[in-house]
């Protein structure tokens, strides 16, 4: 070896050493143990009763894998009744007393779904048996007045096709043949309503950016006949049927400018009653009682908090003592047992990701259940509040500013967040671990609800068509400026962070006003407009047909389209850019990151680079979080000129919860 | 005799199917293209197990190509084809224990050969993780075309500039040609 060899090889292992030591230092990074804190999943999730109310159920997350648990109200003891060491279960049933249903993927993103028989001695249970049920399928209606039946859809090439199964049955295949296909003759609808005995009465169909169709048949011996045919881009979605079986309840905004609960009466084809209307608030969704025959409530979003209209007097009378009593606003009955003997309540907000609450209607006691996320509690997290401020055109915008625990102290420095979409998606006010990591590390976050964003009724959504880098980005400067101009935050340390649309948004936003913001962060971020044409190849005539109406058509529009276009514009950009990109993201492609990268590389520009390798159009790893976040918190403070970070802590460190091990266990 | 002929007749079919997929595959950077002729830059991407073998259908009976020796990560050839429109249409996986294969010809998947140009409409995108999960998408990703016809073959992108040929216009590359 000569000496040049040898000196190489020292300076290669010297660089080395430096590269892993770099890596291990991020990696044991304040902020990179925080953002293990804050991301990391919840414990407990999915909980359930079963239809008497004497056993509850939930899943409960491991440092490896989950397992499904069963507390015995009446024995008073909890078991595991199921180890999922892969994590594949990501849903269950329980279908009556003693069986549960169980939906499971596979690596291969196969879903199948398998029978769990729990047999009980005196109320002790003494063994499980699990058994396949079917592949590629879904639970679609527990049918909890048909003991051991179960409705399932199946997902085939082309169509998918619905069973009603009979468990106690010991052939589960014999039950799949043509035969018993319940929409064998039926139009190709995606959902089904059935009435209580199973039998489907209504099939529709909403495909995205299309208009909705709805069959209907009175019974089995009759055709199904359309009796809808919606707008595009208008809301009817069937909820349920009435007593008589001639109405349908649907969410719709037909000839209205926000979602409403109507009475639709099926002979007519007409809409007969507004049944409930939340001035001002589009009706985001309805849920069902455990008994499928009436509603429990209809959600919707009020300054950016969740709210529930109860349409069920146990469910508004026990809603409303459980504020009273908890003192918070924030508390919801979610779920309960067939006979209503259990309710199960859910404490969530802005600062919290949920408490279950388990509530017995018979002993009129309220137990704590579940701290989805009890390890929070140790950190400070930010309120958040709802700011108005007028756009260019004099629109208002609603906007929600999370501020730091340490507000009063120090004037926080702002991060700017717009939501990805940009058409019909929101922000709201709930719980954020992305916000809540940003304001427990001392930051102001603002989260614009611009034109275009949904829970503001239809107008609002049709004044967002081709505002990208326009209109847009002027309501999110109103919100910048409107929080600014109220003082609540340091208006000199400004920065814009978003994912998707929020990525473009944020890079559009630096280029446009170089004066309010210091820096700029996308992930996942469009970059170039048009290339969003040629990127999906996959899209459907009606998809390009919406996004040419909604964004722009490059073939007529292409220099509209490049003049708000981040690669194009790259020359104007004044300030820092970090940008972030999963190199399997199928949405977003890499090439609008290797473009953008490109054109700052060209005109010289400080920017910063980071490419998930794993990732998707979002986050499908924990540690993509933990990178990205512990890299936007290093550029933000470079560029904001901010002390080194240290999380808000609240106090020591919770003690460990009690878990399965405690109790007795079956396996 | 009429043997004869059948069998001679089938032998010219072949030669003239083969001596058109070498003409077309002939890959020759230096020399000017013939009239009607046009370069098709391939492109594919493959996440999983690479494609044993690619096929395209192209604009006359026998304008056929197949490209094989395909890697994980990006793939690229350069080939000298009469003008015409190329269509992806058979995926031939790698497994040894058998021939399966993905008839991709009705995704659309096509490129446009331009006479006197260097043609590219998008990369290919093969995920083969398994028989379950397999998947094809066809995405413009043209700044990594031209960088890969800059670097390996300076004098076609000279005499014969790289040109998008997909469905929508591509500003962009215009902008990297310019540079």
């Amino acid at each position: 070896m000569n000496k040049c060899t040898a000196f190489g090889i020292l300076i290669f292992f010297v660089l080395s050493c430096k590269f892993h030591s770099a890596q291990a230092n991020h990696a044991n990074s304040t902020v990179y143990q925080h953002a293990k804190d804050i991301f990391q999943s919840s414990l407990y999730y999915s909980i359930d009763s079963n239809p008497e109310g004497s056993l509850i159920t939930y899943i409960e997350r491991l440092d490896e894998g989950q397992r499904l648990m069963l507390l015995n109200l009446q024995e008073d003891s909890l078991q595991i009744l199921l180890n999922d060491s892969t994590g594949e279960i990501n849903h269950y049933n329980w279908i009556d007393n003693d069986t549960i249903v169980i939906n499971k993927t596979n690596e291969s993103y196969q879903q199948s779904l398998s029978q769990l028989s729990l047999n009980f001695i005196d109320n002790r249970l003494n063994d499980i048996y699990q058994r396949p049920l079917i592949t590629d399928a879904i639970v679609v209606d527990t049918l909890p007045y048909k003991e051991d039946r179960v409705l399932v859809k199946q997902f085939l090439e082309k169509k998918s096709y619905l069973y009603n199964l009979n468990l106690s049955a010991r052939n589960i295949s014999g039950q799949l043949r043509n035969r018993y296909k319940l929409n064998r003759l039926a139009p190709n609808a995606e959902h089904w309503l059935s009435d209580t005995s199973g039998k489907l009465r209504v099939g529709f169909s909403s495909p995205r950016h299309r208009a909705t169709m709805v069959w209907f048949r009175p019974d089995e011996s009759k055709r199904w006949k359309l009796i809808w045919k919606g707008k595009k881009h208008s809301t009817f979605r069937p909820i349920l049927f009435d007593d008589k079986n001639d109405q349908l309840m649907v969410l719709s905004n037909h000839d209205r400018d926000f979602v409403e609960l109507l009475k639709f009466d099926i002979a007519s084809q007409s809409f007969t009653d507004v049944l409930l209307r939340i001035p001002g608030y589009d009706i985001e969704s309805v849920e069902l009682n455990k008994k499928r025959d009436g509603i429990l409530f209809a959600s919707y979003t009020q300054d950016g908090n969740h709210r529930r209209h109860y349409m069920n007097e146990l469910g508004d009378f026990l809603s409303e003592s459980l504020k009273r009593d908890l003192n918070t606003p924030n508390i919801w009955v979610v779920d309960s047992s067939l006979n209503d003997k259990i309710v199960i309540a859910l404490k969530r907000d802005g600062k919290n990701p949920g408490i279950f609450y388990l509530f017995d209607t018979r002993k009129w006691e309220l137990t704590e259940f579940a701290d989805t996320q009890p390890w929070l509690s140790q950190f400070q997290l930010g309120d958040t509040l709802a700011i108005s401020s007028k756009s260019s055109d004099g629109l208002e915008i609603e906007s929600y500013l999370t501020l730091p625990a340490n507000y009063k102290k120090v004037k926080a420095p702002l991060i700017v967040m717009p939501h990805g979409g940009p058409i019909s998606v929101r922000s709201s006010a709930d719980y954020d671990p992305h916000v809540q990591f940003l304001a427990s590390l001392g930051y102001a976050v603002l989260r614009p609800n611009f034109r275009g964003s949904s829970g503001y009724g239809q107008k609002f959504i049709e004044a967002g068509k081709q505002q990208w880098g326009k209109l847009i980005e002027d309501d999110i400067e109103s919100a910048v400026r409107e929080v600014i101009h109220q003082g609540l935050v340091n208006g000199d340390k400004v920065c814009i962070y978003g994912s998707s649309y929020g990525g473009y948004s944020a890079l559009m936003s630096a280029i446009r006003s170089p004066e309010l913001f210091k820096c700029a962060a996308s992930y996942v971020g469009v970059t170039d407009i048009s290339l969003m044409y040629n990127n999906d190849a996959n899209n459907s005539e009606s998809i390009l047909k919406w996004r040419k109406d909604f964004v722009g058509d490059p073939q007529q529009q292409q220099e509209e389209l490049a003049k708000h276009s981040p690669v194009y514009l790259a020359e104007k950009l004044q300030v820092p850019i970090f940008l972030a990109q999963g190199e399997l993201d199928r949405v977003v492609d890499k090439e609008h990151f290797y473009r953008m990268r490109h054109v700052l590389e060209e005109h010289d520009k400080e920017a910063q680079y980071l490419l998930l390798p794993e990732e998707v159009h979002g986050f499908s790893r924990l540690q993509s979080y933990y990178e990205l976040y512990s890299h936007l918190d290093d550029f933000f403070r470079k560029h904001l000129n901010l002390p080194a970070a240290k999380p808000l802590a609240a106090k020591p460190v919770l003690e460990k919860l009690p878990t399965a091990e405690d109790y007795e266990s079956l396996n | 005799m009429i043997s004869l002929c059948k069998t001679i007749f089938s032998l010219a079919l072949l030669g003239a199917a083969l001596s058109s997929d070498l003409e077309a595959q002939r890959l020759t950077p230096e020399a000017t293209l013939k009239n009607g002729h046009g370069y098709l830059l391939l492109a594919v991407e493959s996440l999983g197990t690479p494609p044993k073998k690619i096929l395209l259908k192209g604009p006359k009976v026998f304008s056929s190509l197949s490209i094989d020796k395909l890697k994980i990560g990006d793939n690229y050839r350069i080939l000298e084809v009469p003008i015409g429109r190329y269509y992806y249409s058979q995926v031939y996986s790698d497994e040894e224990k058998s021939s399966a294969y993905w008839e991709i010809l009705s995704f659309d998947y096509y490129i446009d050969v331009q006479e006197n140009q260097t043609s590219y409409a998008g990369h290919l995108i093969s995920e083969m993780y398994s028989d379950q999960h397999t998947d094809f998408n066809f995405r413009n990703r043209s700044s990594r075309a031209y960088k890969y016809l800059k670097e390996c073959c300076e004098l076609i992108s000279k005499k014969y500039p790289l040109t998008f040929t997909g469905s929508y216009p591509d500003p962009f590359l215009d902008l990297l040609i310019r540079e």
